[in-house]
């Protein structure tokens, strides 16, 4: 941070800017008088769960709200240059000015690169349109300068990647060339909404560190959109904390991330699982964001805040916005008497040096030594084949989703399986449950003396197995049948196989419901009437009523927003300890995945490249991929900076590479010895429960 | 010609991967698909997916104000024998050609139109009609007319609206012939108006007939190409890219004169249906497939099949609820192409034949150039067929918009 009395000019000032929806449930405040500022050449950061106002607010700046919404009030300064300054809040709709605002002065990234680009005109064509919609240059100069851009954002060969259709690029490609057409113009503001979410950690690692080169080199402001105080942190140079349509907290990021001021702040700090030390329970947020057409009376977070007193937080309007140092404001009552619970701080993932202590270790290997696995993986393969789409239908190639995978599950453990999307953990997940009929391998169910292949069992002998093993899915919108009421949906495995009806069933399916956290009376309604968190519980009551032995859960807390998901997390452990489950935890979130396993397997390319104990992964990482994962994630902590050096995207499954699939990414690949085809490195054992499968362990070990 | 169409194409967005980023953030307005919030939903949390359906049709004015005028339509073709003021066949060689002839109202009179008379140009022999507005002729509703059969069950001779002959009997201005035509007459003297009312019982009911039809193959042929995939799926989807490649009209031409002319008004009527509905089911069974297929990735009917229910189960619970719905409004989107085929084919004659009444049949006579310049009332029969065919399209439109209650909300 620089020094205060060097205030760098801001470029935008917007001021007590309101928009609100008008619509049939009434008058949504989505955004509910928000101030703020933003310097030039710094990030601001607004931060807050969805449905707090965010994107409205970032919408509102560029005036691309659409009816029913509306900007009803305040002022959006924008310094266009030094003599021109403009309220976009009052510019015409249609203007020429508010044309030239729009991509000229500030431009946009969106968070979905796959739908942002359109699939019909070329990669060159979109971003030579940018450039000739505000600058007045001959088209050979336009595409001229998209080269130069395109080349300036790391993608490589611009000249042929210009001729090319956004189909034809990754992901994280495509986000590059966003970026690119955001400012090709050189404007003097960059909204990024998300600029990272759909995409994976290590990528989202690389994307990060391009906007903060570009935005260093063409001094441009950014303004960053997010809900991951992880990106924040690695960011922003402010930050500003939206609740309900309103900003509660503001102030640089250091400050606001290491001594948060507003109980909304804490708790979001609080539910991030990384920073609180294993085994021990979130401090989550309890409940969930209303609904705007709800606002609480008062301070509208007092019903969810720990701190929060009668007759004074829920009583009068809302509470302002009160300064509490330079540049520093929160809008709390009782900001000056509370302090945030003893900040417990786990070390940082990587840097951690002092090794686990040794006792623990030994009880929980002495605990599991004799006892036999529930679950034994052996030589798990799916292969998808691809056909051809003519009549013949040839197949011609393969997608190799999970190859040779095998491990063993001890009752009442948490396995985690972590990889970037495409590295098969969501396949395996399924064909271990067979969802999917497995291509080879086998599937050793062990219980009460008895084996089972699974990977063998007819449709009818599964059915019996089925109530041993449950699974809990990714999407809670889509996991439930809209047309059965929660009752119907619980109970109804147990109508499945038969093993309760009429009152039974229902005082089954109340005691479950009660069990996860939900009320007996909501048996008779429809999922519709459930927010994120509440259908991801009716899920996992499902999962819980026929008391299995192994549930897998599927990226079941990725799609929550963070204070519910510390709340899933909770429930999850309560439930393994008193129903004495074992888990397979699927998940591409480290930081989950190490709050909450036991041992992890990281997953590449359809392979496992490592198994190890959470500790010592998470400790001593041997495998350069499981190194680079860890690397990537953007710590919640400024002064943990993001350790980047993985560049590429992940495999393609359909076409791996030969050899080690992760050799093109790897800093440490030697050619001639990681790229042989037809030999990929062998799982080596390195340590009692740790293994890697990497030909240059010794090499590659802490460079 | 007619084809299904998918209603439901661009309105159901892509599947995500990720249910974060199919939040608010990449829409421009945020609220479309906003959770409900689980304490003030309650109400609206116990009710069932066709209460949700019926609550957000309701919303949909013009859909409501069709759904009355079918119900009208379909009323008045059902009990056509008393909403008729003649029966379709009878004539009256006097009023051959007649213009329509408007009901008036005054206090002296009450509810009556003017007589007409035809007279012929002494020049050109050409008939025409003159009002002559002396002669008064009462109408009413619930009068005795004609005596008919109803439902060919019994006599009655009661009808809804038509001439008041008892106040005809004790009027002093009333002509010697009383006849009241709607909508004009034909060529052979024939009410056009009672005949637009019996041709509806005939064609409005083909359209639902052929639907029906329609539908079983549809749902069944489309339902085993989903469900059963592979080979099977591979198989049927060719059939119906080749079925859908004939040009449709020469098919219908070509199906419907294999009819022998002398078959039986009956059965020429159930093969008229038949015709449209061979035809028409590719469409419906290409939306069944799909919704099967899309459906059955649903991670609700997975989990299911982890729970281990069993093929039955997962497709009766499960899948098909999950599309009823929009097979509805399929079903409703294409009764007005059915209506049309039938209409077109009998126009040109291929389709049914008089005696039997039709929409079609009876805009056969607007055949001649020369009669629709002189007698345009003739084409009067478009009128209803219009009506019907908007008014499916717009409950269509408003089924679609209701059919999804968990769509974007």
């Amino acid at each position: 941070m620089g020094d205060i009395n060097t205030m760098p000019e801001s470029i935008l000032n917007v001021s007590d800017l309101k928009t609100h929806f008008h619509t049939e449930e009434g008058l949504i405040p989505a955004v509910d008088g928000v101030t703020f500022s933003v310097s030039k050449g710094k990030t601001l950061a607004i931060v807050g769960e969805s449905g707090c106002g965010k994107s409205v607010t970032a919408y509102s700046l560029l005036r691309l709200i659409q009816a029913p919404g509306k900007i009803v009030g305040g002022q959006i300064k924008l310094k266009i240059d030094d003599e021109l300054t403009v309220d976009i809040a009052e510019l015409r709709e249609k203007s020429d000015l508010l044309y030239h605002v729009r991509g000229g002065v500030i431009s946009m990234i969106f968070q979905e690169p796959m739908t942002a680009l359109s699939p019909v005109h070329t990669v060159g064509n979109q971003v030579c349109e940018a450039i000739l919609t505000h600058n007045e240059v001959s088209p050979e100069e336009a595409e001229k300068q998209a080269v130069d851009m395109l080349r300036r954002v790391g993608i490589p060969g611009p000249e042929k990647r210009l001729k090319q259709y956004p189909f034809e690029f990754s992901g994280g490609m495509r986000q590059r060339v966003m970026i690119a057409m955001a400012l090709v113009c050189k404007p003097k503001l960059l909204i990024a909404d998300e600029p990272t979410t759909a995409l994976d950690v290590t990528v989202q690692a690389q994307i990060l560190k391009l906007i903060k080169d570009l935005q260093a080199e063409m001094e441009t402001s950014v303004l960053l959109i997010t809900h991951d105080l992880g990106v924040v942190a690695q960011t922003a140079d402010d930050v500003a904390v939206m609740y309900l349509g309103r900003i509660v907290e503001q102030g640089p990021v250091r400050e606001v991330l290491k001594n948060p001021r507003h109980p909304y702040t804490m708790g979001l700090l609080d539910s991030l699982p990384s920073i609180n030390a294993r085994a021990e329970r979130l401090r989550a947020i309890t409940g969930s964001v209303p609904s705007l057409t709800q606002i609480p009376a008062g301070c509208p977070f007092h019903p969810r805040c720990p701190y929060a007193v009668g007759g004074v937080c829920d009583v009068g309007h809302r509470p302002d916005l009160t300064e509490l140092g330079p540049g520093r404001v929160v809008a709390c009552v009782r900001a000056e008497e509370i302090t945030r619970e003893q900040p417990v701080r786990a070390k940082p993932a990587i840097q951690s040096e002092n090794p686990l202590p040794s006792e623990v270790k030994e009880t929980e290997n002495g605990d599991k030594a004799p006892v036999q696995p529930l679950l034994s993986v052996r030589n798990l393969c799916k292969h998808f084949p691809i056909r051809s789409k003519g009549l013949l239908k040839r197949q011609v190639a393969t997608v190799r989703a999970v190859q040779d995978l095998s491990f063993d599950l001890y009752p009442g453990e948490t396995l985690g399986i972590v990889g970037e999307s495409g590295s098969g953990k969501t396949t395996a997940a399924r064909t271990i449950l067979r969802a999917i009929d497995p291509t080879a391998g086998q599937i050793l169910f062990h219980r009460d003396g008895h084996t089972v292949d699974l990977a063998t069992q007819s449709a009818k002998e599964l059915k019996g197995l089925r109530t041993r093993m449950q699974m809990i899915f990714q999407d809670p919108f889509s996991s439930l049948n809209p047309r059965m009421t929660v009752g119907d949906i619980i109970g109804e495995p147990l109508r499945i196989h038969g093993l309760a009806e009429g009152d039974e069933l229902k005082s089954r399916v109340e005691t479950v419901l009660a069990r996860v956290g939900l009320k007996p009376e909501h048996r008779v309604r429809y999922p519709h009437a459930f927010s994120g968190g509440q259908r991801q519980r009716i899920g996992i009551a499902r999962a819980l009523i026929m008391n299995p032995d192994l549930i897998i859960a599927d990226e079941a807390v990725s799609a929550l927003d963070v204070s519910v998901q510390a709340q899933v997390i909770n429930l999850l452990e309560d439930l393994q300890e008193e129903f004495n489950l074992t888990y397979i935890f699927v998940a591409h979130d480290l930081s989950v995945i190490r709050h909450i396993c036991d041992r992890i397997v990281v997953m590449y390319g359809g392979k496992v490249v490592e198994i190890a104990e959470t500790e010592t992964l998470f400790a001593r990482p041997r495998h350069p991929y499981t190194q680079s994962l860890l690397a990537a994630i953007p710590h919640p902590d400024p002064d943990t900076p993001l350790a980047y050096n993985i560049s590429g995207e992940v495999a393609d499954p359909s076409a791996l590479p030969p050899g080690c699939s992760f050799h093109p990414r790897c800093p440490h690949a030697k050619a001639g010895l990681c790229d042989i085809a037809g030999k990929p490195p062998p799982l080596q054992n390195l340590a009692p429960n740790h293994q890697a499968a990497c030909v240059r362990l010794e090499e590659s070990y802490r460079i | 010609m007619q084809r299904f169409r998918n209603p439901f194409q661009k309105k159901r967005p892509a599947p995500r991967v990720r249910a974060r980023q199919a939040s608010p953030l990449h829409s421009r307005n945020p609220f479309r698909k906003k959770q409900p919030d689980p304490g003030a939903g309650a109400a609206i949390g116990e009710l069932s997916q066709w209460q949700l359906i019926f609550l957000r049709f309701r919303k949909h004015r013009l859909a409501v104000f069709s759904f009355f005028i079918l119900v009208v339509l379909y009323l008045s073709a059902i009990f056509c024998e008393f909403f008729s003021p003649y029966n379709p066949g009878s004539r009256n060689l006097d009023y051959m050609h007649a213009p329509p002839m408007l009901p008036k109202f005054n206090f002296q009179n009450g509810l009556h139109t003017d007589a007409i008379r035809m007279e012929q140009d002494p020049a050109t022999f050409r008939h025409h009609f003159v009002r002559s507005p002396d002669e008064v002729i009462p109408l009413g509703f619930f009068v005795r007319g004609e005596p008919y059969r109803f439902w060919g069950l019994f006599e009655c001779d009661w009808r809804f609206f038509g001439v008041n002959h008892r106040a005809l009997a004790r009027s002093s201005a009333a002509p010697d012939a009383a006849v009241f035509y709607f909508m004009g007459a034909d060529k052979y003297g024939r009410d056009i108006f009672s005949r637009v009312i019996y041709g509806g019982r005939i064609s409005l009911s083909i359209g639902i007939l052929a639907i029906a039809i329609t539908s079983i193959l549809g749902i069944i042929i489309g339902g085993i190409s989903g469900y059963v995939g592979g080979a099977v799926d591979e198989f049927i989807q060719r059939s119906i890219e080749v079925i859908s490649a004939f040009p449709q009209l020469p098919l219908w031409l070509a199906l419907a004169a294999i009819m022998p002319a002398d078959w039986p008004l009956v059965a020429v009527y159930l093969g008229i249906t038949l015709v449209l509905s061979l035809l028409g089911w590719t469409g419906l069974a290409r939306v069944v497939r799909g919704k099967i297929l899309s459906l059955r990735e649903e991670e609700y009917a997975v989990a299911a099949r982890l729970l281990g229910a069993g093929h039955g189960r997962v497709l009766f619970r499960h899948l098909i609820p999950g599309f009823t719905s929009h097979i509805i409004v399929v079903l409703t989107l294409s009764i007005p192409g059915m209506i049309l085929g039938e209409t077109a084919l009998s126009f040109l004659g291929l389709g049914l034949r008089p005696p039997v009444v039709s929409w079609g049949v009876m805009l056969q006579d607007a055949m001649h150039l020369q009669a629709v310049a002189n007698y345009p009332w003739i084409l009067l029969p478009v009128i209803p067929i219009i009506v019907a065919v908007l008014a499916f399209n717009f409950l269509g439109d408003g089924l679609r918009d209701a059919a999804d209650p968990y769509g974007g909300h």
